[in-house]
């Protein structure tokens, strides 16, 4: 077992998972607040990952993060050191990737919260903020868990992405997904079952979480 | 006082009004879909209006006035106890003025003894009484209350109106409350407006908007009666 890659892809995937709550539930929150016009264009924007290859959305990034476009200097500039084939460059990466996994179920989380309860706290001089922490996310407890969840498996799971931004590189960029490849590529078809049965009781835990856990939370709310 | 100019459109209906509220209880008199409920909501902020104004006290009714709401069917928290859904209004209030503060509200709306209790065991009533501590716990300016009673039988709705004028008197509070019912209108009102069909028809005392009012609910009930003796047994 490659357990450098595991806890890398544990580092990675966890990181991920942080960064996409700290940025969707904000902007879930303001979505369902504010009824922006904006709203199905940001949603639109942020469901890509969903249907882009991942080949292609590496490409893409792998492309933008590089020395050739102002976006990539500015990064480069702030990181110091060029983000393809980084770590750093691979978590950027994997948060893009899976923004539709976070951003979803807390959309739809927010939206099944009852309005006349927004209204109550608005006329009680509630920022957005306050209605974010106090009553949309207590009563989305559920979609916060399926949010996080969904991101950290999607992580776990990338290839792709990976593959185009990250390449191979052993304690940097070498995933556990990654392992997987090349040892089925070298026909270390043992090895391979152990890594593959570790993803699948990664996945197996983490969606048991959600089953167990969340029905106890929805019973709680009920 | 309250000074409206508004106008606002939905679907099927259009609300058209230019009033001045200016006692200290007006009554919003009208049948179910007079717009009662969309003018009370365009007052509290929650319906976006077409083109017009909102003052009150010869300002802009902006997020400065503090404005208590309660709706027909209130909406309480249902993941907080009754405590924390009156305490979610004042939340920057020292922990002992906050207590205090909540158990004044809910001893004036006679909900004293459920303050631990959580609010999916409540009954309608109680609910209402709720919604209520916790619309006046910030200490609004303004009080709109739309038929806040509606769940409670008539002594108990009596006392609690009572309750509330006297409250409201002392510590300045202007309300309006919409009702349907015109024995409300009549036991209340200082000032009626008569709304109809997302207009105000008529706005002044209550003995004098609402005589004619009155007038056509006698002679409906004069019908009645003579359609019934005709048919006889």
């Amino acid at each position: 077992m490659d357990w450098q890659a595991f806890f890398l892809t544990f580092r990675l995937a966890s990181l991920t998972t942080l960064i996409l709550l700290a940025a969707t539930i904000p902007l879930a929150a303001w979505l369902t607040l504010s009824k922006s016009r904006l709203r199905p264009v940001i949603e639109s924007v942020a469901t890509l990952p969903l249907v882009l290859p991942p080949t292609v959305l590496g490409f893409f990034l792998l492309v933008l993060l590089g020395p050739r476009t102002a976006f990539g200097r500015v990064l480069i500039s702030l990181v110091g050191h060029p983000l393809a084939f980084s770590f750093s460059g691979l978590l950027v990466g994997s948060v893009i990737y899976s923004l539709p996994f976070a951003l979803q179920p807390l959309l739809a989380g927010f939206g099944a919260v009852d309005h006349a309860l927004i209204e109550v706290a608005r006329t009680l001089r509630a920022s957005p903020a306050r209605i974010t922490l106090r009553i949309l996310l207590p009563l989305a407890r559920r979609s916060l868990l399926v949010a996080a969840v969904l991101s950290f498996l999607h992580t776990v799971g990338e290839f792709g992405v990976v593959l185009m931004l990250g390449g191979d590189i052993p304690g940097s960029t070498r995933t556990l997904s990654i392992v997987l490849y090349d040892q089925v590529e070298n026909f270390d078809y043992a090895a391979a079952r152990q890594t593959a049965g570790l993803l699948l009781l990664i996945s197996l835990t983490a969606l048991l979480l959600i089953h167990v856990f969340g029905q106890r939370k929805g019973a709680d709310n009920a | 006082m309250l000074d409206i100019s508004i106008r606002l459109t939905r679907a099927n209906f259009a609300l058209e009004l230019s009033a001045t509220f200016s006692t200290s209880w007006t009554v919003l008199y009208g049948p179910s879909g007079a717009g009662k409920t969309t003018l009370l909501r365009a007052i509290a902020g929650l319906e976006k209006i077409d083109r017009g104004r909102i003052h009150f006290a010869g300002r802009p009714l902006a997020k400065t006035v503090c404005v208590g709401y309660v709706a027909q069917h209130p909406s309480l928290f249902p993941h907080l106890n009754v405590f924390e859904n009156v305490a979610f209004g004042i939340p920057r209030m020292q922990r002992a003025n906050q207590q205090q503060r909540i158990e004044e509200m809910l001893s004036l709306t006679g909900a004293g003894h459920l303050i631990g209790r959580h609010v999916n065991k409540l009954s309608g009533g109680e609910r209402q009484r709720i919604a209520l501590a916790r619309a006046l716990a910030p200490g609004p300016s303004l009080l709109l209350l739309d038929e806040p009673f509606s769940a409670l039988d008539i002594p108990a709705s009596d006392a609690l109106l009572n309750a509330l004028m006297r409250w409201c008197a002392e510590n300045q509070v202007q309300s309006i409350l919409a009702t349907h019912d015109l024995m409300d209108a009549f036991a209340l009102g200082a000032q009626v407006a008569v709304l109809k069909d997302g207009i105000i028809e008529r706005l002044g005392e209550a003995g004098d908007v609402l005589s004619a009012e009155r007038e056509r609910l006698m002679a409906l009930l004069g019908m009645h009666a003579h359609a019934r003796k005709n048919i006889g047994p």
